[in-house]
Order: structure tokens, then sequence, then C-alpha cells
């Protein structure tokens, strides 16, 4: 093979790859202006099945939901963050209050 | 006593240069630079939402930039670590990883400023459970940015070494 060949073989692996990354992101971001906002607009209703939620319009990823909050946890409130994690209390699938915690 | 001085001090440039040019350095520096990209994009190109989550995190950047950006850096990681490993293209890629290592640096400390960072994204996208000291990512980055110099002045190095050589002899 020669090196002509090479390297065009290489660009369009790179820009294969780019192209991939880009469709990814343009859908990611036009997802990301569906999420719920979490923090600004009181207890909200959240689905249990939930990825990504907005808090004070950042994008933050769930990252567990519980129904009952330790203690020790109770300084954690968002935006708060405890060791990464921080909560707000959502309102689950049964219109029970349940607390979700998401990165930060 | 000046002539000795200078005597020394081309001792010194001349031990540095041969350091700098030595093979055995500018594999390893391959190694750890090329290794160290490359690992860190594997993560992130696994979760890229996740990875752009923690990018939007830092609000430097706009968010649909930093979507992009989130995106698009681990494939940028990628080839320029695997073209360093490979050894095509070393200088530049060398440089363009130097130069993402600085903005790493700067988006660290910057993020630093409105608290604690819980997950600096810089390998893994889950959350660590401990706050990453900003003293040791600062560190670890300038081992990382050291590398980086180490292959991007390589070449530099090179021809001021044989300048030099050819300056005495």
């Amino acid at each position: 093979m020669s090196k002509k060949i090479k390297y065009i073989a290489l660009f369009c692996l790179v820009s294969s790859a780019f192209l991939y990354a880009a469709i990814a992101a343009n859908s990611f971001a036009n997802e990301s202006s569906r999420y719920i906002e979490v923090c600004a607009n009181g207890i909200v209703y959240v689905p249990p099945n939930t990825k990504f939620v907005k808090c004070y319009g950042v994008i933050r990823k769930v990252i567990r939901f519980s129904d009952v909050l330790t203690e020790s946890m109770e300084d954690c409130k968002c935006p708060k963050c405890c060791y990464g994690e921080c909560y707000v209390p959502v309102i689950s699938e049964m219109g029970e209050i349940r607390i979700m915690w998401m990165s930060c | 006593m000046d002539v000795m001085l200078i005597i020394k001090a081309n001792e010194m440039k001349e031990k540095f240069l041969f350091f700098f040019n030595h093979k055995l350095v500018q594999f390893s520096a391959r190694l750890i630079l090329g290794g160290v990209f490359i690992y860190a994009s594997i993560d992130k190109i696994a979760y890229p939402k996740e990875f752009a989550a923690i990018v939007v995190k830092y609000q430097i950047l706009p968010e649909k930039l930093a979507i992009y950006f989130a995106f698009l850096l681990p494939w940028v990681e990628l080839f320029l670590g695997i073209f360093v490993i490979l050894g095509f293209l070393v200088r530049e890629s060398a440089i363009s990883l130097s130069f993402l290592v600085l903005v790493f640096m700067i988006a660290i400390l910057i993020r630093s400023l409105a608290g604690p960072i819980g997950n600096c994204g810089c390998f893994s996208i889950t959350p660590s459970g401990t706050s990453q000291s900003i003293a040791f990512l600062i560190f670890r980055d300038v081992l990382f940015l050291l590398c980086g110099l180490i292959l991007a002045l390589s070449n530099k190095a090179k021809k001021l070494h044989e300048s030099f050589l050819s300056q005495i002899y």
C-alpha cells in the first residue's frame, strides 16, 4: 500500500470517528433541552428510569433513588455537594416523595 | 572564574540535551503520554453522555459547546495517544496533547474556585466518592506536560544539541 493511500485511509478513519461523535453530540444537545429541571421548580415528578436531569439549568447524571435520607446526608441537598453527589426530593410514579441523588 | 562557569554551564547544557534526546527517555515519554491518553479516552468514549454532564458541570463553556467538546475530545485523545505510541507525527501529537493538558489544568483551576471537584472527569466518569485534591491533579498534569514537552521539543533539542556540538568541535 502506498504512503498516499495510507494517509487517505487514516484521514477517513479519523473523519468518520469525528462525524459519529458530532452526530451523537448533536442528538444529545437536542435531547438535553427536554431534561426535567429538578432544583429550581420545587418538588417535581421524575420518572423512575430517568438518566439525566437539570439542576439550575446544568445537566446532571441521576445516580440513584432512595426512600430514606440518613441524618449524616441531610446537608447534601443540592446545590451543596457531598463527595460528588447531592440530592433533591422528587415525586415518584406512585405519587410518593423519594430522594433522588445526582452527580455534582 | 567566568570561563569556569561558562564551561560548567555548557557541560550541564550538554547533559540536559543528551538526556532529552536519549532513546529511552523519548520512548518512556511516548509510552506514558500515549498510554495515559488512550486509557483516559476509553471510559469517555464508552459513556459520552455521562462525560458530557461532567464537562457541562465545569460551567466554563456554554452548554451546547461543552456537549460537542465532550463528545469530540475523547476521540482526539485516542487518536493522538495512538499516534504518539506508534511514532506517527509524534512531535505534532505531543504538542497537541501538551496543549490539551494545559487546557485541563486551567479548567481544573477555574472549577476549583467554585468549590471542591467531585469527579474531574479526567479518567473515569463514575463518581469517585472522594473529592480529588487540586494539588494532586495539577501535579499529575505537570508530569504529563513534562512528557509532552520532552517529545515536543525533541527535534528542536536535537538541532540545539548538534549546533552545540558543532560550536565546540
